[in-house]
């Protein structure tokens, strides 16, 4: 595990050539920014292409970092931007992987082959990016509102409220197949 | 302080963020609200399943694969390479489909030479100057066989899949020195039909008889397309050489043997 000062000390050294410095930030973010790229486009595959693009994008700004700002936040913002502008090129549905497309909404199915979490994939991917973001800051990266604040550049006030809705709009999705869909969360 | 929404008190709640005095105060709405009531066990429900959904591990290469495309990327300083690669990163179909126009064209001509050997130079294969894909590419689904390549300074991947009725192998290297390379097939049982060598490859490729030879420079991306005869798909040789380094691998190529 780096902490802030040593993130900031591999950044300078990347920054003065040295592009091995970079790999431990890799290897410090790799999972929490997979797994944002995942949630938001429910595809394995492009969520990969997704992080190491976000890393080459990372390794390409280093300069522009400011080390006032905490790593995290920057590189998170990066990732979201990604994911949004892959997002904006893709044709509804189409980043579905074909499972999430057949079972996605079918609790049954997904109960009997014990996959929740393609259930909560698929209802994810059902609402609108911006409540999808504050969803997978919060409960996937356990970010504080405070620090969602500063990666969405939005105040607290505003992550709160999306968050509501999205919750809101996540549990409609997800019971409004049939009653059993309750089944999911037990 | 003002007295919180009762909507902010459930949110409140279900992140454990409540005062005593506010979770009292909630409880009680609760009771006095049915509807109240239902909506906070439609959010706890909510809460508790996105808990049951555990992070994902990361792909187990994307750090090597960072690195060497940061590698990569020093070796290719022109911002047009980079602009290129990136629209092949973000059209991955539209490289593939360069890649295999390309390979086409070079295939077509050497298939013109006929007779048991054709040579390829790099004079004669003006459209496979191109982008590198990704290695991130080479995990893709329908893989049949996927290599990592590691030996004295050389880094790279080889991976096969069908694609169509062809077969591709892609060879991906990256190396402080030129590295020989040889991929060598059953001639009876597959037809070359083409070959792609990017801008990282210098001098000649040579096609003989169920050989294939070319000089991988410092970086790039390789590939032979082949056809095969029919259902019986033998491996593939690859062999790397390279000063103080030998490496062979079998490439699979899904077929019966």
């Amino acid at each position: 595990m780096i902490d802030g000062a040593d993130e900031i000390e591999l950044v300078r050294r990347c920054v003065a050539g040295d592009a091995d410095a970079f790999e431990p930030l890799v290897l410090q973010y790799q999972r929490p920014i997979f797994n944002v790229a995942l949630r938001m486009v429910g595809n394995h595959e492009d969520a990969r292409d997704l992080a190491q693009n976000t890393f080459l994008k990372a390794f390409e700004k280093l300069r522009g970092y400011d080390p006032r700002q905490r790593f995290f936040s920057w590189i998170y913002r990066i990732a979201i931007n990604e994911c949004l502008n892959f997002r904006a090129r893709r044709r509804p549905g189409e980043a579905l992987d074909p499972m999430l497309r057949a079972h996605g909404r079918d609790p049954e199915h997904a109960a009997l082959a014990g996959e929740l979490e393609t259930m909560v994939q698929a209802a994810l991917l059902e609402l609108p990016p911006p409540q999808r973001l504050v969803v997978v800051l919060r409960h996937f990266m356990d970010l504080s509102y405070g620090e969602m604040s500063a990666v969405l550049l939005v105040p607290e006030k505003t992550v709160k409220s999306r968050l509501y809705s999205a919750r809101e709009r996540l549990g409609a999705i997800l019971e409004e197949p049939s009653a059993d869909a309750r089944s999911w969360a037990r | 302080m003002s007295p919180r929404a009762p909507e902010e008190l459930l949110q409140r709640d279900v992140d454990g963020e409540n005062t005593p005095e506010e979770a009292a105060t909630l409880a009680r709405l609760i009771r006095e609200s049915p509807a109240l009531r239902a909506q906070h066990e439609a959010l706890k429900r909510v809460v508790a399943g996105l808990h049951r959904v555990g992070l994902a591990e990361a792909p187990p290469a994307l750090a090597a694969d960072v690195s060497r495309q940061i590698r990569l990327n020093a070796t290719h300083p022109s911002a047009a390479w980079r602009q290129l690669q990136a629209v092949f990163t973000r059209k991955p179909a539209l490289g593939y489909a360069m890649t295999l126009a390309a390979g086409l064209v070079i295939g077509g001509m050497g298939m013109a030479l006929s007779g048991p050997s054709a040579l390829f130079s790099r004079a004669d294969a003006p459209a496979a100057a191109g982008a590198i894909l990704p290695p991130g590419r080479m995990q893709t689904p329908g893989a049949l066989d996927r290599h990592r390549l590691s030996v004295a300074g050389i880094e790279g991947y080889a991976v096969t899949r069908m694609s169509g009725e062809h077969l591709l192998a892609e060879i991906a290297i990256a190396s402080g020195a030129p590295v020989q390379v040889t991929l060598e097939f059953d001639p009876l049982l597959f037809a070359p039909v083409a070959f792609r060598l990017d801008d990282g490859a210098r001098g000649e490729a040579s096609l003989l008889a169920g050989q294939l030879q070319f000089e991988a420079a410092t970086a790039g991306t390789y590939r032979l397309v082949l056809a095969p005869a029919g259902p019986e798909r033998p491996s593939l040789r690859l062999r790397l050489q390279a000063p103080g380094a030998l490496l062979e691998k079998d490439l699979e190529t899904g077929g019966e043997r």
